[in-house]
């Protein structure tokens, strides 16, 4: 009891005086000069009245007392003074090093920076591409449903959506028909309920400006199974999606509404016209959320599958939502909890089965499409089949420049810690502590890597912001933007630091584990001395190997680049423009194709 | 043989305590303090005193303030704080057994065997 006590008091008592004597610096060695001046008086003059003479008193006081200077040294570490003193003394002194050697200083932070930079920009992008969720509660439950069939028999023969071969002569399609859809729906057991959404390009007329737009036209229940409320207005209500043909609403996405409206709260209840039909604006969507369809862009309006008739019309109706034979929702759930996605699969492929028979003429050779069930939890994840490939390409250069950049500043350390092995032997026959002399270096390494840690930084941070700009073209307007993600900069960070501190820091152990007198006469009976040890042999080796391989690499990338830019079309590129026409689909009469450029 | 004795290796800060405990004192006091009450018989190395009365007020046992002098200058004097007066309590109780159990330890005298 008594003992937790003491320990309290100290437990409080010593930060109080830490920082009381380092806020006031100047006072506490004001203070000290006088009491250790105070004691000296009080002692000479004891000393005189003993009957010394005031000369002999004197001396005698500065024998008795010892050199002040120590005493002093002695009280501040009394105090805990001694860790930050000498953490300046050294930063003062990483400082002044580096300031002197200014060539190796940049080259080494320089390489830091465009190391960290570099990597982490690309590994942002990639992450973000590759790895990022849709933003919705609980992604990883979203589970999207598919179907596989062999490419020549399948009984689906009419797609609007992905289809993709898959090997083995199958192919496969997120697609459903809607009567497919709302028959799976009402007989699901075995997952929550199941939404579907279709996302497409249309022209809309907003606020008097016609432009082109993407729109996902989403089931009732979509909004309340992905858990997304809006933070202005309502979501699409089930009521809106009743029949076909009615619910002319829509929900607006965040980015559209800064761009068009000013984040202007008055939007609800104005109309827009989406290929000529018109929509009421009901609700705006919370930022960030991107649909269901994909991660990286969010479509500009949210509209109610109902609206399809009008909105997107095709073949003699107009409507597609009483087709069984056309395929075109995409359809999500949740999973249930404690069902398998196995068994899960295994039931919904049972009754796709039997829903193709019953609604869709399927032909004797025919198969019939099985179910596929596949993590939702990115959308349709379109960008993997496209950026998979790249990204690895792209995620092994950089890696190769990280491994480089890492293995340069090793062999720039290594090499600075040879240099001055003379240097550390005489510091350590002058009686310098082997610890203090590794600490010295550290603290030499960490700075240099701050300086390069800043500088990927600034490298990193606008290389995230240059990216979506280098994919701009003249008539798509880009959304696409790289965050730049904190994570991956700590980590491509951590690890050049990290070898930064540890090369910096093996010449100077291995120059203290030396005997001083030794390394003190081999260095200085000659100059140039061999380097001991094959660690920098190796490493410039391996230096020398990566460079060959990246600018190989490099060098084939221009060329291809530049070849790409050179190729001879067969007409003349120069004075030429690019328009693209999107008419109304309805304008068209029917039979003709639609909408294309 | 009244040899001054050397200071055991922590003994000071209790020292210290127990001067202190008696009624302030600035450094120098402390000093003459111990000197006296130990009827000059110990020798404190006299720099060693400062770090350890940093030390002690560092760690909240005592307590400072700054005053006049007997000759009337500016000196700091220290003082027992609550904390410090139980460590006092504690070492000192410690110190006895300490002493206690070494006064035994030599004092021990070969039994004489029962034949």
């Amino acid at each position: 009891m008594r003992r937790l006590r003491i320990l309290l008091v100290r437990l409080v008592s010593e930060p109080r005086s830490w920082f009381r004597a380092t806020a006031q610096r100047q006072l506490l060695e004001d203070e000290m000069e006088i009491e250790l001046a105070s004691h000296l008086e009080n002692l000479t003059s004891d000393l005189m009245r003993a009957g010394f003479s005031p000369k002999e008193a004197r001396r005698r006081a500065h024998i008795a007392l010892g050199p002040p200077v120590v005493h002093k040294d002695a009280m501040r570490s009394s105090l805990g003074l001694r860790f930050i003193d000498d953490l300046t003394a050294d930063l003062r002194y990483a400082a002044r090093r580096l300031r002197r050697s200014v060539g190796f200083t940049a080259v080494a932070a320089i390489s830091l920076a465009l190391a960290i930079g570099a990597n982490t920009t690309i590994f942002s992008l990639a992450k973000q591409l590759l790895y990022e969720r849709l933003a919705v509660p609980h992604s990883t439950e979203l589970r999207l449903l598919a179907w596989t069939g062999t490419g020549k028999h399948v009984a689906v023969h009419h797609i609007w959506g992905d289809y993709s071969p898959l090997s083995g002569g199958r192919v496969t399609s997120s697609s459903f028909s809607y009567p497919a859809y709302l028959q799976l729906r009402s007989q699901n057991k075995v997952m929550q309920d199941l939404f579907a959404f279709k996302e497409t390009g249309m022209n809309a007329t907003i606020a008097g400006n016609a432009q082109p737009v993407q729109v996902e036209m989403v089931s009732g229940n979509y909004y309340a199974q992905l858990g997304i409320r809006p933070v202005v207005g309502r979501a699409v209500l089930p009521a809106d999606d009743a029949s076909p043909g009615q619910g002319a609403v829509a929900v607006i996405s965040y980015g559209l509404w800064e761009r068009m409206f000013g984040k202007s709260e008055s939007i609800l209840g104005q109309v827009i016209k989406l290929n000529n039909a018109s929509l009421t604006i009901i609700g705006v969507n919370p930022n960030g959320f991107t649909g269901a369809n994909g991660t990286q862009q969010s479509p500009d309006l949210f509209v109610p599958l109902s609206m399809q008739p009008l909105i997107s019309p095709h073949g003699e109706n107009g409507s597609r939502l009483a087709e069984a034979k056309e395929w075109w929702v995409n359809v999500m759930a949740r999973v249930k909890p404690g069902v398998s996605d196995a068994s899960a699969q295994s039931a919904l492929d049972g009754q796709l089965g039997a829903i193709v028979r019953a609604t869709m003429p399927v032909r004797p050779n025919e198969d019939l499409p099985r179910m596929d069930l596949r993590d939702g939890s990115r959308g349709q994840f379109y960008q993997q089949r496209t950026f998979a490939k790249p990204m690895t390409v792209l995620l092994t250069m950089v890696g190769f420049v990280l491994l480089l950049a890492c293995a340069n500043i090793a062999n720039l350390m290594l090499a600075r810690g040879a240099q001055r092995q003379r240097e550390m032997s005489v510091r350590l026959a002058l009686g310098a502590g082997r610890a203090r002399i590794a600490r010295q270096m550290l603290v030499e390494s960490l700075v240099l890597a701050g300086l390069g840690g800043a500088g990927g930084l600034i490298f990193g941070y606008f290389g995230s912001s240059l990216i979506p700009k280098l994919t701009e073209n003249a008539w798509e307007r880009s959304e696409f933007h790289v965050h730049f993600d904190l994570m991956v900069f700590g980590f491509t960070a951590g690890v050049t630091i990290l070898t930064g501190i540890l090369f910096g820091l093996a010449p100077a152990l291995a120059a203290a584990r030396t005997r001083i007198g030794s390394d003190l006469k081999e260095s200085s009976q000659s100059v140039t001395r061999r380097r001991k040890g094959w660690g920098g042999k190796s490493l410039v080796g391996f230096q020398i190997a990566l460079s060959t391989l990246l600018v190989i690499g490099a060098g084939l990338f221009l060329r291809t680049l530049a070849s790409l830019n050179a190729v001879d079309v067969g007409f003349r590129t120069d004075h030429l423009l690019l328009a693209e026409i999107s008419p109304a689909a309805e304008a068209l009469s029917r039979g003709q194709g639609r909408g294309t450029t | 043989m009244d040899k001054q004795l050397e200071l055991l290796q922590g003994t000071l800060d209790l020292l210290i305590l127990k001067a202190v405990s008696l009624g302030p004192l600035h450094g120098y006091g402390v000093l003459l303090r111990i000197q006296q009450i130990s009827g000059e018989a110990l020798v404190i190395q006299q720099g060693s005193l400062y770090p350890a009365l940093y030390r002690l007020e560092h760690q909240g046992a005592i307590a400072s303030d700054w005053g006049e002098s007997e000759n009337n200058r500016k000196a700091k004097f220290y003082r027992l704080t609550t904390a410090g007066r139980l460590r006092l309590e504690q070492e000192t109780a410690k110190w006895n057994r300490m002493s206690g159990v070494m006064d035994t330890v030599l004092n021990a005298v070969p039994v004489p065997e029962q034949a």
